[in-house]
């Protein structure tokens, strides 16, 4: 009898287990940046991130379209697409990373954590390894993340004619605000 | 003496409307612009599913009707995002807030079921193709 009550009660915990590989998402991300110069601020924002997260193995993925960012100013909107992002050529930005302080992180609980990030960013074709930390808010009803990171135009082989050098800044600061739903299919 | 006032107020002029034409020109208006493509939301998603870059090439950057089914409407801080297909693996329309504002009547009535076409700028393809600057065209 005791013996099978041990087996439901780990089988149940197996259960428990496989149904908990939860995945999170957003299709409606929110990512700004800013150029900041002397001469002139750039902003621009994108509020239709795509990006997924396992809760259970930390993988983190992103997706965002180049042509989905959003500037005032109209000739900067074509300006970013058509010489500095080629975005009829490279549509998407992307990263593939993960959480490497999974322990850190109780998503069973609410409360306000550090991730540490790790994973290849690729823009404009270049793909580059960054690193960064997020702040991971575990609520309720969804889990909140904002993070920031700093970019260089060059490490991504985004030339500046000379002409504009000092509009643009030589590190652009990427926000990065994410509100993850629990997908359930 | 007056000729040179004259071409002076000319030249001064004419600048400032080419600076202001080059360097604060407005966005495009997908009211008046005309769709390059007509497509159904189903076919459009096939496309790039079977293959993005060929889609890519077609379609990115354009002005494209597409007509579908709306399974989910949502309303984000005054965008609207419109749904078909699937809400994650679909297709989806962004009706930003400055065309929603023009088409409020238009948006209030739409609901999930409803068959509806939608012209916007084709963004390209994540988990699903997006457009946006969108609005409702019938």
């Amino acid at each position: 009898m005791k013996k099978s009550i041990l087996v439901i009660l780990s089988l149940a915990l197996l259960c428990v287990t496989a149904f908990s590989q939860n995945v999170y998402f957003t299709k409606g991300g929110n990512i700004d940046f800013l150029s900041k110069t002397p001469v002139e601020n750039i902003e621009a924002v994108n509020n239709q991130v795509v990006s997924f997260l396992k809760t259970e193995t930390g993988d983190l993925n992103f997706g965002v379209l180049i042509k989905s960012f959003k500037f005032k100013n109209a000739l900067m909107e074509e300006h970013f697409n058509e010489n500095y992002m080629e975005s009829d050529k490279f549509p998407k930005a992307t990263f593939k990373g993960q959480i490497t302080n999974l322990d850190d992180i109780d998503i069973g609980n609410q409360g306000i954590y550090t991730a540490n990030i790790t994973g290849n960013l690729t823009i404009h074709n270049v793909t580059n390894e960054e690193e960064t930390t997020a702040q991971i808010e575990v609520k309720a009803e969804n889990i909140v993340a904002i993070s920031t990171i700093i970019i260089k135009p060059e490490d991504y082989n985004i030339e500046i004619p000379d002409i504009v050098k000092e509009k643009i800044a030589k590190i652009i600061t990427v926000n990065i605000n994410i509100v993850y739903e629990l997908y359930k299919k | 003496m007056k000729k040179i006032l004259i071409l002076a107020i000319i030249v001064t002029v004419s600048g400032l409307i080419a600076y202001l034409f080059v360097f604060h020109k407005p966005h495009k208006n997908t009211f008046k612009l005309k769709a390059e493509y007509i497509i159904s939301a189903s076919e459009l998603l096939t496309e790039f599913e079977t293959d993005e870059n060929n889609a890519n090439s077609k379609y990115l950057g354009k002005i494209i009707q597409v007509e579908g089914e709306i399974i989910k409407i949502k309303n984000i801080s005054g965008n609207y995002e419109i749904s078909f297909i699937d809400e994650l693996f679909g297709v989806t329309c962004i009706v930003d807030s400055v065309y929603a504002v023009q088409q409020r009547d238009e948006l209030i009535q739409l609901k999930v079921g409803n068959n509806i076409k939608i012209k916007g700028q084709c963004n390209g393809y994540l988990s699903d193709v997006k457009l946006d600057r969108c609005i409702i065209s019938d």
